[in-house]
């Protein structure tokens, strides 16, 4: 509805995208980096980024890939660091959220396991299968987003999602 | 169910748990950073979580130049004031006790607008990789900081003792004692380019002497770039010039490159992710002792106690942070009544993280009256 967004300030896209993405994109963040805090914060920045370029992007769709990349990017530099200076910090579980009555442990080994099997897929394959079935994205939406092609977007996904079916294999049954 | 659908079920059952934190506050804040920050004002942690040091650079300066000596350049962070609040003003009296404690058990008072200023050292990491932790020195000669000045006084005295000055911690070392000396360090302000320069005295330094190893001179001269940009609060880059040679007639310095300006190295890998900021090494303490430091390790976990003969005392948890650019404030408060009088160290240790074989650790001596 472009005529409707066409008169939104910096301020307003920022206070509406946030309320529509903030919590998809931190858990996006944290498939990718394996660390809630950090995660926050990559995505925070982009935000704030966002809103800077906003004058540019004029858009909401445009500004929610620019948030998407950005977290991606800024993810990527921040496991670059991590991998240099503490390569296993990220090795550690994202603190999982204060458990309700109706979650077993079985369903927080679950989740643990699945975020652990994306950590130690390979960095492209993990985002590409984070932004194919979390954030729904389509090829071509997430080669744009990685800037790779649409035939590497695939067979990204295919290894990937091999690979998560070998280690979740009992897992994945679960869910069926 | 085909395949696709399960993934998808999968990827967003996993993400299900996660609820981040609201952030929103701290986005608007960000992006419209009040213009009237004036000294003595918080420094906002998330205005520096903007790797923006250059945007906060201006704050800072303020805040670093126009107060007490209490709220000194607290840089350590890596983002420069990114330490945040009060937790880390340098140890000056901060460090003392409670109204009980004799006198003799507090640093004297810091005169108002002697400076307080950050010096860094070399010491090791918990495998034994060089790392630079921040001491912070008074000094007792600087006439007291100008508001509108550059801080050049405080520059010069602070590189100085980085590389001169033995460090008060005898866990910390500084490479550059006997090897080189310094010529003189000045910065011009935001024109020509908005550069540091430290000018050394020619010494045969531009190559990496035969017994020091190739991270130990990064390490030397980081410390160089971090008490430069952390006495002036702007994370600028540093123009090394050896012997009154223009910038670039020596392309290296210890083997590390300097034919162009040179910015701080990533504050993860350079400085140390644990640091005490208060008691100063050997400050003797009673009553109550508020210790304040920064870190960056899982989840912020940090473990405070006294070490005495092998075992601890006072074992005190708190957070400080874990995070991209920087290291974060912690503070605990110690009951030193429920201790022995007698000399202890002081030991910060980062919570270890599962696959770190070791622990990151700063110590400070202190004597408990």
């Amino acid at each position: 509805m472009p005529a409707l967004t066409e008169g939104w300030s910096a301020d307003e896209a920022l206070e509406v995208l946030y309320v529509a993405h903030w919590r998809q994109l931190v858990r996006l963040a944290v498939m990718l980096l394996h660390d809630q805090g950090a995660a926050e914060e990559v995505v925070q920045d982009s935000f704030v980024a966002m809103h800077s370029k906003w004058s540019r992007l004029h858009d909401p769709d445009k500004a929610l890939a620019y948030l998407r990349q950005s977290v991606v990017n800024r993810s990527r530099s921040h496991l670059r660091h991590l991998s240099v200076v503490r390569r296993h910090a990220e090795r550690e579980r994202p603190p999982t959220a204060d458990s309700g009555a109706d979650h077993t442990t079985y369903d927080v080994e679950r989740r643990g396991a699945v975020l652990d099997a994306l950590r130690d897929l390979p960095r492209r394959q993990r985002e590409v299968l984070a932004l194919r079935y979390y954030l729904d994205l389509s090829e071509s939406e997430i080669a744009d987003v990685l800037g790779i092609s649409r035939g590497a977007v695939k067979s990204h996904a295919s290894r990937g999602a091999a690979a998560l079916r070998a280690v979740l294999g009992p897992t994945l049954e679960e869910t069926r | 169910m085909n395949d696709d659908e399960r993934m998808r079920r999968l990827l967003s059952d996993a993400a299900s748990d996660i609820e981040p934190r609201d952030r929103l506050a701290e986005i608007r804040a960000s992006v419209h950073p009040d213009p009237q920050v004036v000294p003595m004002s918080r420094p906002r942690p998330w205005l520096y979580a903007l790797s923006g040091a250059v945007a906060s650079a201006a704050v800072i300066g303020v805040i670093a130049y126009t107060t007490t000596a209490l709220s000194g350049p607290d840089d350590g962070g890596g983002g420069l004031g990114a330490d945040g609040g009060s937790a880390t003003s340098p140890p000056t009296t901060a460090t003392a006790t409670d109204p009980k404690a004799t006198s003799s058990s507090t640093s004297p008072p810091v005169a108002s607008g002697k400076a307080a200023y950050a010096v860094y050292y070399v010491g090791a990491d918990g495998a034994g990789k060089p790392v630079l932790f921040r001491e912070w020195h008074r000094g007792p000669d600087l006439p007291a900081a100008d508001p509108g000045g550059n801080g050049n006084d405080v520059l010069t005295e602070a590189v100085h003792d980085a590389m001169a000055t033995i460090p008060m911690d005898p866990d910390y070392r500084t490479p550059w004692r006997g090897l080189a000396t310094l010529d003189y360090a000045s910065y011009g302000g935001t024109g020509a380019g908005d550069t540091l320069q430290i000018a050394l005295a020619d010494t045969g330094i531009a190559d990496r002497p035969a017994d020091m190893g190739a991270a130990e001179a990064r390490a030397a001269v980081q410390q160089l770039v971090y008490t430069a940009q952390g006495a002036i609060g702007k994370r600028v880059p540093v123009a090394f010039t050896i012997g009154r040679k223009p910038p670039g007639a020596h392309p290296t310095l210890l083997g590390v490159d300097i034919s162009k300006p040179i910015t701080n190295a990533p504050v993860l890998t350079t400085l140390s992710l644990v640091n005490i900021s208060s008691p100063a090494e050997g400050t003797p303490v009673s009553g109550r002792l508020t210790v304040t430091g920064v870190n960056n390790s899982f989840e912020g976990n940090v473990v405070v106690y006294l070490e005495r003969n092998g075992k601890k005392y006072l074992q005190t948890p708190t957070t400080g942070g874990q995070g991209l650019h920087r290291l974060y404030p912690w503070t605990v408060t110690l009951d030193l009544t429920k201790v022995q009088p007698a000399e202890y160290t002081l030991v910060a240790a980062n919570g270890a993280a599962s696959g770190r074989g070791h622990r990151d650790t700063d110590t400070r001596t202190i004597e408990v009256k």
